[in-house]
């Protein structure tokens, strides 16, 4: 969505057209998930998550100040800030236990590689501390601006530009095995 | 751009310039020209495994849910002390065509029938506090 639409669907949340409601579900649902998904790696906690972001934002869309977040950048805001919550009531560390990566013995059906391809990708995700995590969700997944991913993470660029390095140095490491045929190299 | 900077982004960013601060892009999409690093090579790699990284899937009823938690919301209301009365009224006899529309769209008779009944019983001063509203 452009700058554009984004500001026209922000207005029409405000109005309370009825119309916007499918448009948050259309658009924005999937992408606030997935997103939720990536971060807290878990489908139950992501829905409740997405579902509450939708809320508050048919509730509460801001009007934009000049240079203020756009309302995909404001909608990022509270999800990850609800993630956070989840996170610290989970007391989430670094060294929790973590799913297996998939046997590499396992049969070569191509919907079976796809589901182990994604099991490791998703299984790299969790093992990085939550910061990193949250850099490469942002900048990489979801394709969120540098500068806007460094307001809502509270931190300078230059900041999230070291967190997104480490991120991609750890992810390269962890899917060598998998995906490169490489030893691992943790 | 300095081979330093260059670099720095590639190991942030990945090899996509898409990706890239968009005050750099231009200067970056240049230098890719002339750099035939083994660190270039490294982050195509990695960013083509992450790019095909599938979408997360949601249950197929998400949309229903989050749909029916939306209905249930009431429509933003007029501050009292600010607006006339005669707004207000008009505020929520809109939040009942509204909440009467919505209904219609999702075709939840139920649902559009409790938030219209919520809007009237507003408008005429009746206290909701302790209704049985839809969950959200």
């Amino acid at each position: 969505m452009n700058d554009d639409a984004e500001h026209d669907l922000a207005a029409r949340i405000r109005a309370g057209d009825p119309e916007a409601i499918h448009v948050l579900l259309d658009r924005k649902l999937p992408r606030i998930f997935s997103f939720a998904r990536r971060i807290l790696g878990d489908s139950g906690d992501a829905e409740d998550v997405a579902q509450e972001t939708l809320v508050r934002t048919w509730q509460r869309a801001p009007d934009r100040e000049p240079g203020g977040p756009g309302l995909d950048a404001w909608m990022h805001k509270v999800a990850l800030n609800l993630c956070l919550d989840r996170l610290r009531r989970r007391r989430e560390t670094f060294l929790e236990v973590l799913p297996d990566l998939p046997d590499e013995g396992a049969g070569p059906a191509a919907n079976l590689e796809a589901a182990a391809d994604a099991q490791s990708v998703q299984a790299a995700l969790l093992r990085l501390p939550p910061r990193q995590r949250q850099a490469i969700v942002l900048c990489h997944f979801q394709e969120i601006s540098n500068i806007e991913a460094a307001e809502m993470m509270e931190i300078s660029v230059e900041a999230l530009e070291s967190l997104l390095s480490r991120a991609r140095r750890s992810l390269r490491a962890l899917l060598a095995a998998h995906f490169l045929g490489e030893p691992v190299r943790e | 751009m300095e081979r330093t900077r260059f670099e720095q982004i590639i190991d942030a960013y990945g090899a996509n310039p898409e990706r890239w601060p968009a005050a750099e892009r231009n200067e970056g999409e240049l230098s890719l020209n002339f750099a035939a690093s083994a660190a270039l090579a490294e982050a195509r790699q990695l960013d083509a495994i992450l790019d095909a990284d599938p979408l997360p899937l949601a249950a197929t009823d998400l949309r229903e849910r989050v749909a029916l938690a939306m209905q249930t919301q009431p429509v933003r209301m007029l501050r009292a002390s600010s607006r006339p009365r005669w707004a207000m009224v008009a505020g929520l006899a809109a939040a009942c065509v509204c909440g009467i529309s919505i209904g219609m769209l999702f075709g939840r008779d139920l649902a559009a029938r409790q938030y219209e009944a919520t809007a009237l019983a507003v408008i005429e001063g009746d206290d909701v506090a302790g209704w049985n509203l839809p969950a959200p």
